[in-house]
């Protein structure tokens, strides 16, 4: 019970005050998947899985990056959320986790598509306040912007992995062994994925 | 630019994106940091407000180059401030073409500068710490990598928020011949060089004395193969479903 009553909450917000650094706080880079999954991971005694998976959802997520209106899927949930599963007492096979992960990172990244979209009514609040000769309240703006976002991507990752977990547990043993070992291969060769992801990246260029 | 404003504004600018939203993006950022510099240039509480309502239009740009244009602008603020009233309109929409030619030049500078280059080279420093740390059983691998990500990414990014105000505001227009003095763009392909080899030398490494057991030509050809796709435009997350799929395969042709 202490999961999810402590351990899991107490991640979950974390994770969700580390990933407000992503956008709208800092930009510190303290929300990348390579720094977030490590420190997740570390502070359940998975320091190497914590690693495994930042690296491999740095990768995935390496490319792109949040420029203009673009919402790309977000790495830093999908990896925290994989270590959780794998970590935590569901204790999945990291070759389950990494999927469920990629998934929970498309699911917050459309969360963040609908609170961007109702955020325009702060602009028209400070254009209000602005026009009747009163000061912006920016204290008020900021923390129902940032805070919003905060609570919105703590309780989805507390939910995800506390609902999900057991239902990926319970899929994963109906899998046919082939997918089975197809995905367990696609986990093992991740590193490589995750390599030539970085070497093309910074091959390339912008 | 005095000290106290330079530190007042350097800290607004942590919360560049905090409102960001569809229709005007960091309108409401921009305006928060531009803001102190506002008061002091318009003491009356009208003109400080008909300013910053002009501020409130859309606004878009890198974030770690915002300050810079925060600079430009701060500066023809207060030249507009000292036009005749016959002349601020032209003055005023002078002001909104150069801030907003001015933020998207500069996000195609801190694209490519910071995300394009800095990043996936800290990426690599990060791996090649931990590598370096397990290999030879150091303390505190995983604070080793994320704390040497964490410092080469963040010192350059610093600097340039700490002093983009001030440099945006002594150049003025000359600001993109001057920004093109510190060979940002030679400097961003000196990042992805040194980057690029540090992940060569990790993954030849990991190949060739894999910490997991003997060579096997499987991990070459997966590293390649995904290269060459990467190359031909498939997104990461595409080519572990085709990973995935190709150890289906396989599991098929080879039941266990």
């Amino acid at each position: 019970m202490g999961w999810y009553l402590w351990v899991l909450p107490a991640l979950s917000g974390l994770t969700a005050l580390l990933e407000t650094d992503g956008v709208y706080v800092g930009q510190w880079m303290l929300s990348r998947p390579v720094v977030a999954g490590p420190l997740v991971g570390a502070a359940l005694g998975a320091g190497f899985t914590g690693v495994a998976f930042g690296a491999v959802f740095e990768a995935l997520s390496l490319e792109a990056s949040p420029v203009g209106s673009f919402v790309p899927m977000n790495g830093t949930v999908g990896a925290v959320c994989a270590v959780l599963l794998c970590a935590g007492p569901e204790a999945l096979p990291p070759a389950a986790a990494l999927p469920a992960g990629l998934a929970l990172g498309l699911g917050v990244s459309a969360l963040e598509r609908l609170l961007r979209d109702r955020r325009a009514a702060l602009s028209q609040e400070a254009e209000r306040s602005l026009r009747s000769a009163r000061r912006v309240p920016w204290a008020g703006l900021l923390f129902r912007s940032v805070g919003t976002y905060a609570l919105a991507v703590a309780a989805f990752i507390y939910l995800s992995v506390a609902l999900l977990g057991p239902a990926v547990g319970g899929l994963w043993g109906a899998l046919p062994s082939a997918l089975q070992r197809g995905l367990m291969a696609a986990f093992d060769w991740s590193p490589w994925l995750a390599s030539a992801v970085l070497m093309h990246a910074l091959a390339r260029g912008r | 630019m005095d000290r106290e404003l330079q530190v007042r504004m350097f800290k607004r600018s942590f919360f560049m994106q905090a409102c960001w939203s569809f229709e005007r993006m960091q309108n409401l950022g921009f305006l928060y940091a531009l803001e102190p510099w506002l008061e002091r240039i318009y003491p009356d509480q009208d003109d400080r407000a008909a300013a910053a309502l002009r501020h409130l239009e859309f606004f878009n740009t890198q974030p770690y180059m915002a300050g810079l244009v925060l600079g430009v602008v701060g500066g023809l603020e207060e030249r507009l401030a000292k036009t005749p009233a016959a002349e601020r309109a032209a003055a005023q929409a002078r002001l909104s073409a150069v801030k907003k030619t001015l933020a998207s030049t500069l996000a195609a500078v801190g694209d490519s500068l910071f995300w394009g280059a800095l990043k996936p080279a800290c990426a690599a420093a990060a791996v090649a710490a931990w590598g370096l740390f397990w290999t030879l059983g150091l303390p505190h691998p995983v604070l080793a990598g994320c704390g040497l990500y964490l410092a080469l990414f963040n010192i350059p990014v610093l600097w340039v928020r700490w002093e983009g105000p001030r440099l945006g505001h002594a150049w003025q227009e000359r600001l993109p011949a001057e920004l093109a003095r510190y060979r940002w763009k030679e400097a961003a392909a000196a990042l992805r060089a040194a980057g690029l080899a540090l992940a060569g030398l990790c993954t030849a490494a990991a190949l060739l004395v894999p910490p997991w057991g003997a060579f096997s030509p499987w991990n070459l050809a997966v590293l390649a193969a995904c290269f060459a796709l990467k190359a031909r435009g498939l997104s990461a997350a595409n080519l572990y479903l085709g990973l995935a799929a190709a150890g289906t395969v396989l599991a098929l042709a080879r039941p266990a």
